[in-house]
């Protein structure tokens, strides 16, 4: 094996960072979320949540929706398919080196 | 990439990852139920719908409508107080009631053509039954996905 066949290659960059790494993994388990949900389920603040959703957004990882519940505005996040297809190869490349 | 994880940084990244959601044991409740009671929602209308239309009960039949969709609002007014929805939700969600309204239509087709002879509570009640039950197993399925 070459080092460039290693799995650690295979890790995404924009995933690798453990916040951003956290967002991708509580929004790959549902259909979408609202942001509130997000932050509190990765316990981080709004701000640092926003700043890091809009590097996933700019990667084409995570989608944003902005929208109304009544007269409050809302906004919920998802996975894109290449988001989804990103965090599985970062999920098989972990194992590897997790030797899993 | 300029930190390269160890085995155990890996692991632990695993571990995290598994234990992160954005779904709460509330808003799971919220889905399996909303689905649940838009199933029985339906099939009650159509019950409603035989029983008014076989007999000719015009105010009958609008107050049964009006009802209907004020119900229907307030089902979903508080479906969306759920802040995340699992992952096969939307699928889950999507088949049941679209099948549910497919025997409804159905259903409905079928007592408007019988309503100068209205069809038999025996027939209708265990159709009705049948018009629910792809929300009752979407709702099923939504609450084995979210766990």
């Amino acid at each position: 094996m070459t080092d460039q066949q290693h799995a650690r290659f295979q890790l995404d960059e924009v995933i690798h960072a453990p916040v951003r790494f956290s967002i991708v993994a509580a929004l790959a388990k549902v259909d979408e979320a609202e942001f509130a949900a997000v932050r509190d389920a990765v316990q981080v603040s709004d701000s640092v949540l926003s700043k890091q959703v809009t590097l996933l957004e700019q990667a084409g990882y995570v989608v944003v929706k902005k929208g109304y519940v009544g007269k409050r505005p809302r906004t919920w996040l998802r996975l894109s398919p290449a988001g989804v297809d990103a965090f599985q190869a970062h999920l098989a490349a972990l194992r590897a080196i997790a030797g899993q | 990439m300029s930190e390269l994880p160890s085995r155990d940084e890996a692991l632990a990244a695993l571990r995290a990852a598994e234990q992160v959601t954005a779904l709460t044991d509330s808003d799971r409740r919220r889905l399996v139920r909303f689905t649940a009671l838009l199933g029985l929602l339906v099939a009650a209308l159509f019950v409603a719908c035989w029983w008014t239309v076989g007999n000719d009960n015009t105010v009958g039949f609008t107050v049964v409508m009006l009802a209907y969709g004020a119900v229907l609002g307030a089902l979903i007014w508080w479906q969306r107080r759920a802040q995340a929805a699992p992952r096969g939700f939307a699928r889950a969600y999507g088949w049941g009631l679209g099948l549910t309204m497919a025997l409804y239509a159905i259903g409905i087709t079928w007592v408007s053509v019988t309503s100068r002879q209205p069809a038999s509570p025996l027939l209708v009640l265990p159709y009705a039954a049948l018009v629910a039950l792809p929300c009752l197993w979407a709702a099923y399925r939504i609450g084995r996905i979210a766990r």
